[in-house]
């Protein structure tokens, strides 16, 4: 559906110009779009509105040598069946960035899972609470297990 | 770590009592429990397909008198049926805590046993820091064939504990 495509980015580029960094259709059904941080909520709710309902995924990779995390959300829109993955860049130094659950309730485990893992803080989100990690897992010793400066050298045996 | 239990003092107790029984009482008891051992099922892992197998009609383990028993205060045998994390390890040492004497720990599959291809998984243990396993039975998955294996073998140690013969 080569036409969705093209219209969500006429209808976001036109929104909301330049804080649009990249915007990529790898494929018809395959969107992805990387916007500046303060705006992910106002595109998040755009997006939701031009009919992506359901949150498929998120969480956030590390890119040490540019000192930022990518945090992203992927959604699918039940009425176009096309994929769309939002990112953008979160600061290593100082890791916030606002949470969506609020656009895609959908998305509060995925978020929480990424706050634990990752330790970004996503603001706004109504239960960061711990999930995965063992109750007795000391942040200040061992730190978060997803980062790419998280050595497993110690477990190793 | 330091919530590993140790073997020996356990075992103390109840081999205490044991011994004090004529020998060929002994033996009774032993055959008895060898053959009807009730395990607690960890499944955590993958491994449970194989484990599935061994209780579906063309295996059937419960031949040997093995039953899956989820009820902690009336089972004999743990076993751990895929990987362990350290959160799940703590839950796992409750359910041996309330297991009544005599109690075996068996650990099917790689993971269990050595944290297999999580070597260096900060999550993940080994049993083996924190119970006294008695049989481990090795493969990414086990075959049916090896958990029966490893089951017969249980039931050996159990016939030969107390030194009153069988177990050969």
């Amino acid at each position: 559906m080569p036409e969705v495509a093209s219209e969500v980015e006429k209808a976001l580029r036109e929104k909301f110009g330049d804080n649009i960094v990249e915007y990529r259709a790898v494929l018809p059904q395959r969107i992805f779009v990387k916007v500046r941080r303060e705006v992910v909520r106002q595109v998040a709710e755009e997006v939701k509105r031009l009919g992506f309902d359901m949150p498929v995924s998120a969480g956030a990779t590390d890119y040490p040598d540019r000192k930022v995390f990518e945090a992203f959300w992927i959604v699918w829109s039940s009425r176009f069946n096309v994929v769309l993955v939002l990112k953008t860049d979160v600061d290593r130094e100082k890791p916030e960035v606002d949470s969506l659950v609020g656009v895609w309730k959908g998305a509060q485990k995925f978020e929480r899972e990424t706050w634990e893992l990752m330790g970004i803080d996503f603001k706004g989100h109504p239960k960061l609470r711990r999930l995965l990690l063992p109750e007795d897992w000391d942040y200040e010793k061992e730190g978060y297990p997803l980062r790419k400066d998280f050595s497993l050298k110690p477990y190793e045996r | 770590m330091s919530e590993g239990l140790r073997r020996e003092e356990e075992r103390v107790e109840f081999r205490g009592i044991l011994d004090r029984l004529p020998r060929p009482i002994r033996r009774i008891f032993e055959w008895g429990r060898s053959f009807s051992i009730w395990a607690i099922h960890y499944v955590t892992g993958c491994c449970s397909p194989e484990w599935m197998q061994v209780f579906g009609p063309r295996y059937d383990l419960e031949r040997w008198g093995l039953l899956s028993a989820p009820a902690t205060r009336q089972s004999d045998a743990l076993y751990f049926v895929g990987n362990v994390t350290r959160k799940m390890m703590r839950r796992a040492l409750r359910l041996y805590s309330q297991m009544p004497e005599p109690r075996y720990v068996v650990c099917v599959g790689v993971c269990a046993i050595s944290k297999g291809p999580f070597y260096d998984s900060y999550s993940v243990v080994k049993v083996d820091d924190y119970l006294p396993v008695d049989v481990y039975i090795p493969g990414c998955p086990p075959k049916p064939e090896a958990i029966i294996h490893g089951t017969l073998l249980l039931r050996k140690k159990i016939l030969g504990e107390s030194g009153a013969g069988g177990g050969k």
